[in-house]
């Protein structure tokens, strides 16, 4: 823009000396029109052509000694006493042969007209040309914001996308070529990461579903086995490791299938849960196995409710007091707090933080050795995500607190 | 009493009708879809074992089949999907229970007894444990006429070996059954023991035989002997 300006005022200023030039230049060459018109005069009469006042061209002519060739032209500076103003004029003076006598034969134009001239028109010109430059960008502005429209509108459409979600963004059609295609690109682009989304996670739930079958038969072997009375204690003891891997194996497999649902939108059914009763009674299940590890619980229950599917909170509430003992300490201590928009669990155990950056990813285990799959908090954090809750791991004093809030 | 065993993995359903075989019942097997209508149509069975997922069917349609026959035996449902949907269209199209693969097979024992109790007697009935019998109905332990006083875990757990008789249940499927199995809190199930400590000691007590028997490292077998 500065640029611009720059470049205009230089082209006005150029433009105004050279319109001026080219006038006076017209006018120098009328007034040597004039000289040879003199010249003629005087060849043909022998005297010097009568001074009329009519014309704008003043003519004086003064005796003269010598003769000389030269002729000089200027502007000079002449003040008239009729109308008290000053003019500039341009002037020829050279000396004129009439018979035997020189005359200083002086003629002069105003240049007056010639700067009004210049000025009107560089001034219309200018005018014309910013007038011109400001509808141009104007123009421009408005051509453009309605040309790059579909493309802010599909950005704006962009925006709204996220994978998952089974939701195309709607773009408006265009009859510009390159955005409808720009569109077409966009469409088929989300639709082909949709379904490769959707088929990862149909394998999950699907490799899931398709090893509760195999399982469900090395379950029932075993507990077939079991019956025969000649079982040696080695035998027995490795029938044990089986059990217990195939518990694992199940629990892993409950868990990916739930998270499968979850993210599937499966729980859509809501209803206002009443947490006091439902962690109360969660509490209560949880007594007896914490009596036998010794463990004492503190709660403080104030009456609360939050919107959500039973089921989903159920298994929140699960997760986060399972873990509250599971990863606690023997004779520890775990506090439970919930009033109507807050609920926290905490838990005394290991001396040292979680990694608050991975504690809610899939499979992230605080000890690699550890039985459980890692798969607790990540279930944690997709319900609270669907249930828009916020939740927040703190440690303090040697207190592990998961805080969870909403509205 | 007959059992009808319709699942299509020959390995499981025989496993299972391995198990269910006893005095009481007999059971039978049907591997796809058209046999095992079949069977249905013809036969009566207390209780039937049906798996969804079917070759050439789908478990549920038998389940329309029954009921357009007016049949009333008992069904349990065994799937590989567990999803609130499926049990709730399983129960409402006729289904008495549903029971997730995989499951151990006592607990498959306690339910289908569940089922063929409810059917056969209305639920009302007692069962006879040595010198005392089991009201059903009123969920009470008596000897003779005098209650004995058990807790609901004891309760739960006598039926449980009742439905399982002479068979060595799991620490872990006692668990799952008494506690459910989302709680899991070690890998030790050592504090059952209480549990059947004093569940032994009341019946003992009561005049019984000493009924429950540790099986070393794997759990607990009941026999009426």
């Amino acid at each position: 823009m500065a640029v611009m300006v720059v470049l205009f005022l230089l082209s006005g200023i150029c433009y105004y000396f050279l319109i001026s030039y080219v006038l006076v230049h017209e006018l120098d060459e009328a007034l040597q029109d004039y000289q040879t018109r003199i010249h003629r005069y005087v060849d043909l009469q022998g005297k010097l052509p009568p001074v009329t006042g009519m014309d704008e061209t003043r003519v004086s002519y003064v005796p003269a000694a010598t003769s000389s060739k030269a002729q000089s032209i200027s502007t000079i500076f002449i003040s008239e006493r009729a109308e008290k103003r000053s003019h500039n004029y341009r002037q020829l003076s050279y000396i004129q042969k009439v018979g035997r006598a020189n005359y200083r034969v002086t003629i002069a134009k105003p240049i007056e007209g010639v700067k009004l001239l210049t000025r009107t028109v560089v001034g219309i010109t200018i005018a014309m040309l910013l007038i011109v430059i400001l509808t141009t960008i104007l123009f421009n502005q408005l051509i453009l914001r309605r040309l790059w429209q579909p493309f802010y509108d599909s950005l704006s459409a962009m925006k709204t996308f996220k994978l998952g979600r089974k939701q195309i963004p709607n773009f408006h059609p265009t009859d510009i070529d390159e955005f409808t295609y720009m569109n077409q690109l966009l469409e088929d682009t989300i639709a082909n990461a949709e379904t490769d989304y959707q088929v990862l996670k149909e394998f999950t739930e699907n490799a899931s579903h398709e090893m509760q079958t195999p399982l469900a038969i090395i379950r029932a072997k075993l507990d077939l086995v079991i019956q025969d009375e000649g079982l040696s204690e080695k035998q027995t003891q490795a029938l044990g490791s089986i059990y217990s891997g195939i518990k694992r194996l199940n629990k892993l497999n409950q868990s990916l299938l739930l998270l499968a649902k979850i993210e599937n939108n499966q729980f859509e059914q809501t209803i206002q849960v009443n947490l006091l009763e439902s962690t109360q009674e969660k509490l209560d299940q949880f007594q007896e196995f914490w009596m036998n590890n010794q463990i004492t619980c503190h709660a403080d229950l104030h009456p609360a409710t939050m919107k959500g599917n039973p089921e989903l909170i159920d298994i929140l509430l699960n997760n986060l007091i399972s873990n509250a003992a599971r990863h606690n300490k023997a004779g520890g201590a775990i506090g439970i707090k919930l009033d109507a928009n807050e609920l926290y669990i905490e838990n005394t155990g290991p001396l040292t933080e979680l990694d608050a950056a991975r504690l809610f990813r899939r499979f992230y285990k605080e000890q690699q050795h550890s039985q459980h799959n890692g798969l607790g908090l990540s279930i944690v954090k997709q319900i609270c995500d669907q249930l828009l809750i916020s939740i927040e791991y703190t440690f303090s004093g040697d207190w592990h607190r998961f805080t969870l809030k909403w509205d | 009493m007959k059992l009808l065993v319709i699942e299509d993995e020959k390995e499981l359903s025989d496993s299972i009708c391995v198990y269910l075989n006893s005095e009481q019942f007999a059971c039978e097997a049907a591997y796809d879809y058209p046999t095992a209508l079949e069977k249905v149509v013809i036969n009566e069975y207390a209780c039937i074992i049906l798996d969804i997922t079917l070759p050439r069917g789908s478990g549920l349609d038998i389940l329309k089949e029954l009921k357009t026959f007016n049949k009333s035996d008992g069904v349990l449902i065994i799937s590989a999907k567990n999803s609130l949907d499926d049990r709730i269209t399983g129960l409402n199209t006729g289904a008495d229970d549903y029971l997730t693969k995989p499951f151990h097979l006592a607990e498959l024992g306690a339910r289908v007894a569940a089922i063929v109790r409810r059917k056969s007697f209305d639920g009302n009935t007692r069962v006879s444990v040595g010198p005392l019998t089991l009201d059903l109905s009123d969920r009470v332990l008596k000897s003779g006429e005098q209650p004995i006083a058990l807790t609901k875990k004891e309760y739960e757990l006598l039926l449980y070996f009742l439905s399982n008789k002479n068979r060595v249940v799991t620490k872990e499927a006692i668990v799952e059954h008494l506690w459910g199995d989302d709680i899991d809190m070690s890998d030790s199930y050592d504090f059952i023991y209480s549990h059947i400590k004093n569940l032994r000691k009341k019946l003992m007590n009561a005049g019984c035989n000493d009924y429950i028997k540790a099986v070393y490292g794997m759990g607990y077998k009941f026999s009426l002997d």
